[in-house]
């Protein structure tokens, strides 16, 4: 499994690579400054892999819903899970999540290891 | 070839040749066994029986007794009488038989066995302890003339013996055929099957003699000779040193002895022509012949010397690759591995088969990053300029960890200085360096001090930087005691006492942050870590560092009350924006602040006027109080104060900004007087604005210390004032709907409707004067149709015209509807009418009487309402958005900076975000003001 953080933010990148190494999610996960990158990158990926998203909502380029709806259309939308990981506490937000078969979770920042501890659980499973 | 040559001696001539042998032999030396392998022999004899050849006489067979004699017998007896244990015996009757059950590990030892690179696989050998000529036995007349007529002829040999081999392969056309021992083999000559029989001199010797086989003769001795030694399993490397040791303790006379007293080769001896003519002339030829012999015997000697010193350094090697704690390579010298230790595989993970024959450039096997170093350092040792080479470099292992390594290597030359392989000892040095890079790391990070105690000697050691840490002079010397006295008493003394003791009963190491008064009495905080060096199992020294971790602690609380402030201000943000009823709302707003910066009281005091006078005056209207503190919201003093008390304040509040006032340094004033009163030492206090207009203020009171304000103090008040201003506003509008809804319960007169009465019948409608007043219709009877069709808005009209003569035609008696209404002057008003129907005795609508009643003056208020609550819910969430941000990273990076598994040089980087993020947090809180006031 590997993991993708997706968030224009340097800080929340920090955190977020932190505590998916610290939390033995993967040692060396992919970091992507936008919806664009992560969406490149998705599709020159393996095919045969599987793909954890820890994704943001409000990015520049491309945002964490146009990447949703773009990756519905292709193969590789089987192989991945996402968890939405956002400032927002919009319920709107929330509700719109819903429409996404593969998002796993919805978490509000900031993130926490236990709660990675538990994305990696709930994966295991 | 000097043994071999004995067999054409005669007795009395070997005589002589002993004796000046023995000269020669003197050189060997004697060596004993150590105490460890005697013991591990005791311990291990069971299991180390020796497989007796019952059928090769007179090396060593079984005799009609039943007993094990022979040459090679001998030798064990004399092993077994050195050691003084014996070994259990098992009789083989085929050497085959006997070969197959030493490879299969079914015995340990065998007595007489020539080293071939096949029984390598099994078998470890001693230093050979003798040759043995091997020869071709032809039946007498065959008159050979030389070895090279083997490969015409049809040859008995014994299966398993190695000289079959060296037939095979010199005389590829040889008809060989085996047999089970020698004397069936020997029989074949003897009867006439074969040629010849390929047989060792001794044994043959043995076989003529004893079965009396007079028809056979010494056709040719073959270039091939046995070397024996003891062969045994290499389970057992230890047992091949301690046959070597014995071998070593035989003089070789008493070999000699062994050897002539089975060996006797004048029944073979070759009586040919030539044989004959020497044997006329062999006094003339004896001179020559001693002279001769002595030269050859001394090159033999060496050349076995040193066979037996390549032998010995072998099996050392051997001992040494099995044994030795480092991994071991052998390359040679191109740098290909030769041989990869059991040690080496543990280490690097890949094993011998794996890497032997590979160059290390072929596998990733050195750190591309020390590559560089690695190749220069081949060329050195390919250089012959030297004999060893040590080298430190990083290699991955098979997983592709990466490893620091000590290489040792040793480089092997012949005479001529020309590298022959390299024997590299390879010392996993990982753990050394990763603490030198720990040591380096936490030396950058802040200033290390370390320290020792010798617990033998009770020397104490402390570095200049820990002596400055303690602030203690170079002449200080420190001792254990004293030294745990530096630590604050309670938690942090009990805690280092306890950490000493653990690493002195139980060599526990520790890793703590403490505190400590320094000698100057300065508090601090260190961080401690302590390790124990152990020798026997005993702490013998304390070592380890100590760093001071003040200005981190202090920066932590620092960050830990900004973050505290900034988590109260998210909380105050989203109740009050909540839009919660009621004071309450506010009570626990000022209950957040109060907790937060720890004051004892937070209220707010509101503006008034005198209803007799209309001065302006302020009273306590909220409080919120800490539980060790007064409450002071029933103090009269504070109710209806007049502004004139204290004109500094009143200044402040009138030009916005806060006012802030030690007590005890106010001018004596009404004012201080009454704060004095209240035990008030520290006061801050915030005006609150609305529209321009000064409402009162908010203010704290801290009563227990002369409290300067922060600016992060001050910060929180003014977010407070500015949030309640938002909430009073939106809490005057609503107030405003209520009354204005009430002003509408209360004008139920005629002068705000305007009265209508329609006849039913003719649809005639006659107004009343309120039809002008509020409409500007001057006349007052008209048909209904104008009246109420055209004057209705057309978007209502159906609707409200459906309604009515729902009403009328289902027999209610009340109608009523809100609509659209064309004034006079061309504008549509919000008209809210209502009638009555008056009905005959049968049910029949004759009348209505109505009132119609503009409420367009309502609509506006519920629509101001209505735009202010747009507005507020927009600038509420503008305000969750761009602060959560800021925030949310905030609260991560507090998380992770407490987090145990964060290093040093992570947490500084932490401190540089959380610094970038709190000035984020500022910048947002000030746009989110000034967005506020001016939406509000």
């Amino acid at each position: 499994m590997k993991t993708l953080i997706i968030d224009d933010d340097e800080i929340v990148i920090f955190i977020h690579k932190t505590l998916v190494e610290q939390s033995g999610l993967d040692n060396e996960p992919v970091v992507c400054l936008n919806g664009r990158e992560a969406h490149d990158y998705l599709m020159t990926a393996n095919p045969e892999n599987k793909y954890l998203l820890l994704l943001d909502i409000n990015m520049p380029v491309m945002d964490g819903w146009e990447l949703m709806q773009t990756l519905q259309n292709h193969s590789i939308y089987d192989r991945i899970y996402t968890v939405m990981v956002t400032s927002s506490i919009d319920q709107i937000d929330r509700v719109k999540s819903r429409e996404f078969v593969k998002i796993i979770k919805y978490l509000e920042k900031p993130l926490t290891l236990e709660d990675v501890m538990g994305i990696k659980k709930g994966i295991e499973n | 070839m000097a043994i071999a040559f004995t067999l054409y001696m005669t007795t009395k001539f070997k005589t002589i040749f002993c004796v000046l042998l023995l000269q020669a032999f003197y050189t060997y030396s004697y060596s004993a066994s150590s105490s460890n392998e005697i013991e591990w022999l005791k311990n291990n004899i069971k299991e180390l029986s020796i497989a007796c050849n019952a059928s090769w006489p007179p090396l060593e067979h079984i005799d009609e007794e039943g007993v094990y004699r022979g040459l090679a017998a001998d030798y064990v007896a004399l092993l077994e009488s050195h050691l003084q244990m014996t070994f259990p015996k098992k009789v083989f009757h085929r050497w085959d038989t006997l070969l197959s059950s030493i490879e299969k590990g079914e015995v340990s030892v065998v007595a007489a066995i020539q080293k071939t690179a096949e029984r390598e696989s099994f078998l470890l050998f001693s230093d050979p302890y003798l040759t043995v000529p091997v020869a071709l036995i032809t039946k007498k007349g065959y008159n050979l003339a030389s070895e090279n007529e083997l490969s015409k002829m049809k040859i008995a040999g014994v299966n398993g013996y190695a000289v079959n081999d060296y037939l095979e392969k010199k005389y590829p056309n040889v008809e060989l055929t085996v047999y089970k021992d020698d004397l069936t083999a020997l029989m074949q000559t003897v009867l006439g099957n074969c040629d010849g029989t390929v047989i060792d001199l001794p044994t043959a010797s043995f076989l003529v003699r004893k079965y009396g086989l007079s028809n056979l003769e010494l056709g040719c001795q073959l270039e091939f000779s046995w070397v024996l030694s003891f062969g045994v399993s290499r389970e057992y490397p230890e047992l091949i040193n301690l046959i070597n040791s014995f071998l070593n303790t035989i003089p070789e006379p008493q070999k000699n002895e062994i050897y002539a007293s089975y060996i006797n080769l004048e029944n073979l001896e070759k009586l040919s022509k030539l044989d004959k003519i020497i044997d006329n002339l062999w006094i003339l030829l004896l001179i020559l012949l001693i002279i001769t012999l002595i030269a050859i015997g001394y090159i033999t000697i060496l050349k076995r010397k040193n066979l037996n010193q390549v032998q010995k350094a072998y099996d050392q090697l051997n001992f040494h690759y099995i044994n030795t704690p480092l991994a071991i390579v052998e390359w040679d010298n191109r740098f290909i591995i030769r041989k990869w230790s059991i040690r080496a595989e543990g280490l690097f993970e890949w094993t011998a088969s794996e890497v032997e024959g590979r160059h290390f450039d072929d596998f990733s096997f050195v750190h591309e990053a020390d590559l560089q170093k690695v190749n220069k350092a081949v060329q050195t040792m390919m250089g012959g300029t030297v004999d060893r080479f040590t080298i430190m470099n990083r290699n991955y292992t098979k997983s592709g960890k990466t490893i620091f390594c000590k290489w040792h290597n040793s480089i092997l030359k012949n005479k001529s200085g020309q590298v022959l392989s390299i024997f590299s000892f390879v010392e996993n040095i990982s753990d050394i360096k990763k603490a030198e890079q720990f040591l380096r790391e936490t030396s950058e990070v802040g200033n290390v001090g370390g320290w020792e105690i010798d617990l033998i000697t009770k020397k104490n050691l402390w570095s200049s930087i820990t002596r400055k840490i303690f602030d203690v002079d170079d002449h200080y010397e420190p001792d254990l005691d004293n030294a745990i006295n530096f630590y604050k008493e309670g938690t942090s003394r009990n805690r280092i006492r306890q950490f000493v003791s653990d690493a002195v009963d139980k060599g526990m190491p520790w890793d703590a942050e403490l505190e400590i008064i320094s000698a100057k009495g300065i508090e601090k905080w260190v961080r401690t870590r302590g390790r124990v060096e152990l020798q026997h199992d005993k702490t013998v020294r304390l070592y380890g560092m100590v760093r001071d971790i003040t200005y981190l602690k202090q920066k932590e609380s620092y960050i830990a009350y900004k973050s505290k402030l900034l988590e109260a201000l998210t909380k105050i943000h989203m109740m009050l924006l909540e839009n919660r009823e009621g004071l309450e709302v506010l009570s626990h707003c000022f209950r957040i602040v109060g907790e937060t910066i720890e004051a004892d009281r937070v209220y707010y005091f509101k503006k008034h006027k005198d209803s007799l006078t209309g001065k302006s005056l302020i009273s306590q209207v909220l409080e919120w109080h800490n539980p060790e503190a007064d409450a002071q919201i029933n103090n009269p003093l504070l109710q209806n104060m007049s502004f004139d008390y204290e004109p500094d304040l009143y200044n402040s509040l009138l030009e916005r900004k806060h006012f802030s006032a030690i007590i005890s340094q106010l001018n004596s004033s009404h004012l201080r007087s009454i704060l004095e009163e209240q035990q008030i030492q520290s006061i801050l206090i915030f005006p609150v604005y609305i529209d321009d207009h000064f409402e009162g203020f908010i203010g704290i009171d801290d009563c227990r210390f002369e409290r300067l304000w922060t600016e992060d103090e001050v910060s929180i008040l003014k977010n407070l004032s500015m949030l309640m201003a938002i909430y009073l506003q939106r809490k005057q509008a609503e107030k405003q709907i209520i009354e204005s809804n009430k002003r509408y319960e209360y004008a139920t007169s005629a002068t705000l409707d305007a009265i209508w009465e329609m006849d039913l019948q003719s649809r005639e409608v006659i107004w009343a004067k309120g039809y002008e007043d509020h409409f500007g219709y001057r006349d007052q009877k008209l048909p209904a149709e104008i009246v109420f069709v055209s004057r209705i808005h057309p978007n209502d009209r159906k609707q409200v015209i459906d309604s009515f003569q729902t009403i009328i035609k289902n027999g209610y008696n009340l109608w009523s509807a809100e609509y659209r209404y064309l004034k006079a002057d061309g504008n549509y008003v919000q008209v809210s009418d209502r009638c009555i129907i008056l009905r005959n005795n049968e049910g029949i609508a004759l009348k209505a009487i109505g009132a119609m009643r503009d409420i367009s003056e309502r609509i506006k208020y519920i629509n101001a309402i209505k735009d202010q609550n747009k507005n507020l819910r927009e600038i509420a969430w503008m305000q969750s958005h761009l602060l959560r941000a800021p925030v949310a990273k905030l609260l991560g990076l507090l998380d992770l900076f407490n987090r145990d598994f964060v290093d040093d040089i992570k947490k500084q980087k932490i401190l540089t975000y959380i610094h970038e993020s709190a000035k984020e947090i500022d910048l947002v809180i000030g746009k989110i003001n000034d967005k506020t006031f001016k939406e509000s």
